[in-house]
């Protein structure tokens, strides 16, 4: 996608978000405490400049003369990150043991990323590299820094 | 000036917090020198360890982290031509052309030196300046207060981009994420989507972790060989200057010191434009030299820079609660996590904890030489390490740091949120230290913005009425204005630009 289109999209999306705010902020509740600067007009002001802003951004991205393309190389390496984040936030949150998690899907991350070719030595490094990793967040963080996960 | 020393010195020599300045210099080496990384996802990544320890161990952790970070980038510039932090691209110029014709070590040495009477002078500025800016500050009322901030935000804008509206989109967006949670003044919800945990508003450690760490992450596995880092051979070399190489480069340190102090204090700018600058003016003061070759320096104007804005940017953090620099904003979070707001107030509320902080600045200096005489040959080896090791320990750093700061899984996914947002703001090229910037001065911004109005009945003269707002107010029209013949002067330059390569076409 050419840098233009692509500003104009996310443009497009800042500009909704603000309407959003704006909607969401003419149905707050009154408060108990009467302001002479109320709690909702701070936020539409700002979201209102972020509008402005926005076409202002659009207008001159669309005169400008970039518009290199924007790519994004190694996307299924960066789904592959996102997707272990979100799995790994899921698991903690609805199955618990920290540590076990951590060490199996950082452990499976670790070897797809890694380029080498498989062998016995690459499973080897990737565990007792990731085994080293926990043992270092439990002695670091859990036992010294009193964190409970 | 009594406060300034009347204080348990021994205390500041305890083991803990030797320990969190050397090691603090050390990991900031490390963060520094490994190119993607830098000060500010360095310091992100080492708050969680601050959370449970006090908070004078706790800042000059992430002080010596940003000083250790700032000559770390220098490592991976000298010894590969590829600046750690964006701060060292300057100190790539002749530091590694220096390298390349066989004196690592000495190259290193002047980049360590200068690096380390730098953060001296820094704070040493920031240690002489910090009672009367303070001082001068604390008879400011709400208004005033919300002008100082404004001039922080609208520095960074106008000088920290080139792209002055996708500039302002971040800052505005980084106000308006810091509306959500229970409003301060009047206690209603806003946008908080019936969620207990959005009470408190967005959380900053996720949001920084998210919009810095993860992003970095998304960029490393998507751009960079996974399998190493290009390196194969980091040379053993020993980090030397004498002391005659000293007396040639001591008066450009001392004066590209005094340009990165201002540079850091003025919001916006930072150690990349103070190194640029000053690897400039050194150029200009000495035609003689020829520079890009390998000059010494040129290494030692680039590094006194941007190790002294260290201590420069501290100080409109610590005596106005405006933070120099984006590194220093994620720093300010320390503050905030013990519920200390940095400002005027700071100085005389919490002196117990200014100025052991000030005065351990100036140790965490003495730490950056010592740790980097013995641990650069050591650091460079970090250059081996391949990026898929890095990737897994940072994901796990983010998991722990937006997770422990109140145990709340909730704020994990803010920060799988925003690294995905920061990743695309990234791409299209929206400044996220605006938007940094804006979510860290929202909260002060809003609360002196509204209190200010509702003091004044909703006069807006309020902004114009004392002689320091009128000045405060004279300084960002002077930004503005300025900002605005830049941008008329770039114009007219590419145009004359584009007219010279159209009549050289024609003439071909």
């Amino acid at each position: 996608m050419g840098y233009k289109k692509a500003t104009c999209i996310a443009n497009g999306i800042l500009i909704a978000l603000a309407i959003a705010f704006i909607v969401m902020a003419l149905n707050f509740k009154e408060g108990f405490v009467k302001l002479v600067i109320s709690e909702k007009y701070y936020p539409i002001g700002v979201a209102g400049l972020l509008i402005v802003a926005c076409i202002i951004s659009t207008i001159k991205t669309l005169a400008g003369d970039d518009d290199h393309k924007v790519e994004i190389k190694g996307w299924k390496n960066i789904l592959l990150v996102l997707g272990t984040c979100i799995v790994f936030a899921l698991l903690w949150k609805y199955v618990g043991h920290f540590y076990v998690i951590a060490f199996v899907l950082m452990s499976g991350l670790m070897y797809v990323l890694n380029p080498e070719p498989h062998s016995k030595k690459k499973v080897l490094k990737t565990l007792l590299t990731n085994l080293a990793i926990v043992l270092v967040i439990y002695v670091g963080f859990e036992r010294l820094l009193n964190f409970r996960f | 000036m009594a406060a300034f020393t009347s204080f348990d010195f021994g205390s500041l020599f305890s083991v803990g917090n030797l320990l969190c300045l050397f090691l603090g210099t050390l990991l900031g080496m490390i963060v520094g020198c490994l190119p993607g990384l830098g000060p500010t996802i360095g310091v992100a990544l080492c708050l969680p360890l601050t959370f449970k320890m006090d908070l004078i161990p706790s800042v000059l952790l992430l002080v010596a982290i940003y000083q250790g970070a700032e000559y770390g980038g220098s490592i991976s510039a000298i010894l590969l031509g590829i600046p750690g932090t964006i701060s060292a691209s300057a100190t790539t110029m002749d530091g590694n052309p220096l390298c390349r014709k066989g004196y690592p070590g000495k190259a290193l040495g002047y980049s360590l030196t200068s690096s380390a009477i730098g953060g001296l002078l820094g704070g040493i500025v920031l240690l002489l300046f910090i009672t009367p800016l303070s001082r001068l500050a604390f008879d400011f009322l709400d208004g005033e207060l919300f002008l100082i901030a404004m001039f922080g935000l609208i520095s960074i804008v106008t000088l920290g981009s080139d792209d002055v509206p996708k500039s302002m989109i971040s800052l505005l967006l980084g106000l308006l994420l810091r509306t959500m949670g229970a409003d301060t003044l009047s206690g209603v919800n806003r946008y908080t989507f019936g969620v207990p945990s959005m009470l408190e508003g967005l959380q900053f450690i996720a949001v920084i972790t998210g919009l810095f760490a993860l992003s970095s992450v998304f960029n490393m596995v998507g751009s960079e060989n996974l399998g190493s880092s290009g390196v194969s051979d980091v040379s053993r070399f020993k980090v030397h200057v004498s002391l005659s190489e000293l007396r040639e480069i001591l008066g450009t340190v001392l004066k590209s010191s005094v340009i990165g102090t201002i540079m850091g204090i003025i919001p916006g700018l930072g150690p990349s434009a103070a190194a640029w600058m000053s690897y400039n003016e050194v150029k200009r003061a000495h035609p003689e030299k020829k520079f890009g070759t390998g000059e010494p320096l040129g290494i030692s104007a680039c590094e006194s820079a941007n190790n002294a804005c260290v201590g420069g940017a501290l100080l409109p953090l610590l005596s106005m609660g405006i933070p120099g620099s984006g590194t220093i904003a994620v720093l300010a979070t320390a503050f905030m996590f013990k519920g200390i707001q940095p400002g005027p107030q700071l100085l005389t509320k919490y002196p117990q904890y200014v100025y052991p902080i000030l005065w351990g600045f100036l140790i965490a200096v003495f730490a950056l030489y010592i740790v980097g005489k013995f641990f650069t040959s050591l650091t460079a080896r970090m250059l081996v390490a391949p990026n898929y090791l890095l990737v897994v320990i940072i994901l796990v750093a983010i998991m722990i740091g937006s997770f422990g700061n109140r145990n709340n899984m909730f704020d994990v996914g803010v920060a799988i949120a925003f690294g995905v947002v920061g990743f695309f703001l990234i791409k299209l090229k929206y400044p996220i230290a605006s938007f940094l910037m804006a979510f860290v001065l929202g909260d002060i911004i809003e609360t002196h913005f509204r209190r200010a109005l509702t003091l004044s009945k909703g006069s807006w003269l309020v902004f114009v009425s004392r002689p320091a707002s009128i000045v405060i107010d004279l300084m960002i029209l002077a930004l503005i204005v300025s900002s605005v013949l830049r941008s008329v002067k770039a114009k007219k330059q590419k145009a004359a630009a584009a007219k010279t390569a159209e009549g050289g076409a024609d003439h071909v």
